[in-house]
């Protein structure tokens, strides 16, 4: 199943470095908004973890060390879980035969997280946090399921290189829906842009609030993490992953990745923040049927053209 | 210098590059505030959102307040090191104190500044404006009882539960929200009750110089009052560029120079989310402000008030005690995001009260 070291080594450089280049990314877009200089902003991701290296680690009264800090760490962990199973030009990591549903089992590992990121804290912030994620991810996980089912659908089969493979035309030409039903799934569990209301600045920083030092590091670059496995995994899916003509795979993958990451990135700064109680009208009313009728047609495609 | 200590003003080179700065006003201090935050956006500096995230405390002008001398010590024993701390009261010092704040940050000692990393137990409970740790401030008439040991963890009494709205047990929070706290109101402190993320009871309280409704300085620059209480409503609802446009606007408007108004309520009226995500949020009626004899430009919700703070300023302005005594009306039953962006709306707006509906002569029935 594992084909050797290299797509391990691969994977997680990729990952690190594709997170700096999107960190990087939205310093410069800061930059910009704020008429500052380029520079400062393609180097404000090392800036700030220059910054949150020195800082000294803190705790609140009677917190929940254990879970706290667990939460901290697994959200560095869960990318890593996800991008295992996409093929970056090499084979996968995990060439498991149901990949896609182990992404998905990855990002709701990501609800328990950030829940135990706001509760550990023992802190009335935090917790308002927590719930408030929850009830985001309410709203666009059971799209998000059905939206990941759907290119499995077309191609037969969960495992994720077959999912490549199959695609002859990009699958997002014919099934648009589900592709920006998983964006916007990707945008929610990373708690990024308009679906960040777990971490807003009416809630004082909501789950970020008690966090400093080496743990505020690790939950921001684990948020970006999640940004660019999550993207990964949109492009193997209906991006046509590492195919394209005379450039190696992993240039086509990386270049895709990049593309969608940008947007992804870029989105923050143009919309508002949703509100849970907006956002869960907006799932269940509208994102919820129209995956459910994506699905449907595609099916209907797919059973049709045998 | 080794290795290590290299490293080590490498890294605090780097840091002092991108301080997060909590910015405290003290009642009356607007126009120092603003030139502090121009003075830390211009350096490429942000603004920090709690003091977990914060590495200096810049306090502008002076309050004889010990409850406010108090909020800021606690926030000062919530930063985690390397932390520096200044006051401000000359505005023409601004520049100076921010240059030396740097050198401090670059230059601290952490064994000159012990900040304890876990709490002593039981002590910090009370006055904790910004932690917003859980304490229940219930349990004065457990006081008597000996022999029982009430302390939950870290010998803080758990929460006690009583019944929200929906008739269910639920723990009850106190929070209190300001004076020390980002995008709020400097003279205004909320003690809240919350149930879960519902505001269940507000105890509102006002500094003495504001509750005498003297002038401040606000008044003295209405249009950019007006546009900082827009930014900071903008922030609140998570449309950070369009926060940063307003704040560009309010410093054009302290300049002499045209803010470009018209502009600016277009770019608010193009973005994608913001209207329908601000919808309903603090809803104020016709009927309602006519009944408590609420200004004509709250009727509606935070959205509505954000376009009129965007508007050229009234002759006169509101001045904060009246937000102050609709707030107990307006909070409880309110979420606590909602109660905040709401808060954030009804600032800076005109005097004139709506008129009380007359009866209707044609609804007298035979």
């Amino acid at each position: 199943m594992t084909a050797g070291l290299a797509p391990v080594g691969l994977s997680l450089v990729v990952l690190l470095l594709t997170g700096l280049t999107a960190a990087a990314w939205n310093g410069v877009l800061v930059a910009r908004a704020v008429d500052a200089p380029i520079g400062a902003g393609v180097l404000s991701p090392v800036s700030e973890t220059a910054r949150l290296l020195r800082q000294r680690r803190r705790t609140t009264l009677a917190a929940d060390r254990l879970l706290w800090r667990l939460a901290g760490a697994g959200l560095v962990l869960a990318p890593l879980l996800m991008i295992a199973v996409v093929p970056l030009g090499l084979a996968p990591v995990l060439d498991s035969p149901v990949g896609v549903v182990w992404f998905n089992a990855a990002d709701v590992l990501v609800w328990a997280l950030v829940w135990l990121l706001g509760w550990g804290a023992n802190s009335v912030y935090g917790l308002i946090g927590a719930y408030r994620f929850l009830a985001s991810a309410l709203a666009y996980e059971l799209p998000l399921m059905f939206a990941l089912t759907t290119p499995a659908v077309a191609a037969g089969s969960l495992r994720v290189s077959d999912i490549v493979s199959a695609q002859g035309v990009w699958y997002v030409v014919w099934m648009p829906v589900a592709f920006l039903v998983v964006c916007l799934g990707v945008v929610g569990f990373s708690v990024w842009g308009p679906l960040s209301p777990a971490a807003g600045p009416d809630v004082a920083g909501g789950v970020l609030a008690e966090l400093s030092g080496p743990d505020r590091l690790l939950v921001q670059s684990g948020r970006y993490l999640l940004l660019v496995a999550g993207s990964a995994f949109a492009v193997a899916l209906f991006l046509g992953g590492a195919q394209g003509p005379t450039l190696p795979g992993w240039t086509w993958m990386a270049i895709k990745t990049l593309v969608l990451l940008g947007v992804l990135v870029a989105i923050r700064r143009r919309v508002a923040l949703l509100r849970p109680d907006r956002f869960l009208e907006v799932g269940w009313l509208v994102l919820l049927p129209a995956a459910l009728v994506q699905l449907l047609v595609v099916s209907v495609l797919v059973v049709g053209g045998r | 210098m080794g290795l290590t200590d290299r490293l080590g003003a490498a890294l605090s080179g780097l840091g002092s590059r991108r301080l997060h700065v909590l910015v405290v006003e003290a009642p009356g201090a607007f126009d120092l505030r603003v030139r502090v935050d121009r003075a830390v956006t211009g350096r490429g500096w942000c603004a920090a959102l709690s003091p977990a995230d914060a590495d200096a405390l810049v306090v502008c002008g002076i309050s004889p307040e010990p409850a406010f001398a108090d909020a800021v010590e606690v926030v000062w024993g919530q930063l985690p090191g390397p932390r520096v701390r200044t006051e401000v009261s000359d505005p023409s010092r601004v520049d100076a104190v921010l240059d030396e704040l740097a050198w401090s940050y670059q230059h601290w000692n952490p064994a000159a500044d012990p900040v304890p990393t876990d709490h002593p137990t039981g002590q910090e409970d009370g006055d904790d404006d910004m932690s917003g740790m859980d304490d229940d401030m219930s349990g004065d008439d457990m006081s008597g009882m000996d022999g029982m040991d009430m302390s939950g963890p870290g010998g803080v009494p758990l929460a006690s539960g009583a019944a929200d709205r929906d008739g269910l047990e639920m723990d009850v929070l106190h929070l209190p929200l300001g004076p020390v706290l980002p995008s709020w109101p400097a003279a205004l402190t909320v003690s809240c009750t919350l149930q879960g993320d519902v505001i269940v009871a507000v105890d509102v309280q006002l500094t003495a110089a504001q509750a005498d409704d003297e002038p401040g300085v606000d008044q003295a620059q209405p249009l950019a009052y007006r546009l900082d209480v827009a930014a900071q409503l903008l922030d609140l609802a998570g449309a950070g560029d369009l926060a940063v446009r307003a704040r560009r606007a309010r410093n054009l408007s302290l300049d002499g120079a045209d803010p470009g108004l018209v502009a600016l309520r277009r770019r608010v009226g193009r973005t994608p989310l913001l209207r329908w995500s601000l919808r309903r949020v603090g809803d104020i009626t016709q009927v309602t402000a006519a009944e408590h004899r609420w200004p004509k430009a709250w009727v509606g919700d935070a959205y509505d008030r954000l376009g009129r703070l965007l508007e050229p300023p009234p002759d006169s302005s509101l001045a904060l005690t009246a937000v102050a005594a609709a707030l107990p009306v307006l909070l409880p039953g309110a979420e606590l995001g909602s109660a905040r962006l709401t808060v954030a709306s009804l600032l800076g707006h005109p005097l004139d009260v709506s008129a009380r509906p007359s009866p209707d002569p044609s609804a007298v029935s035979a």
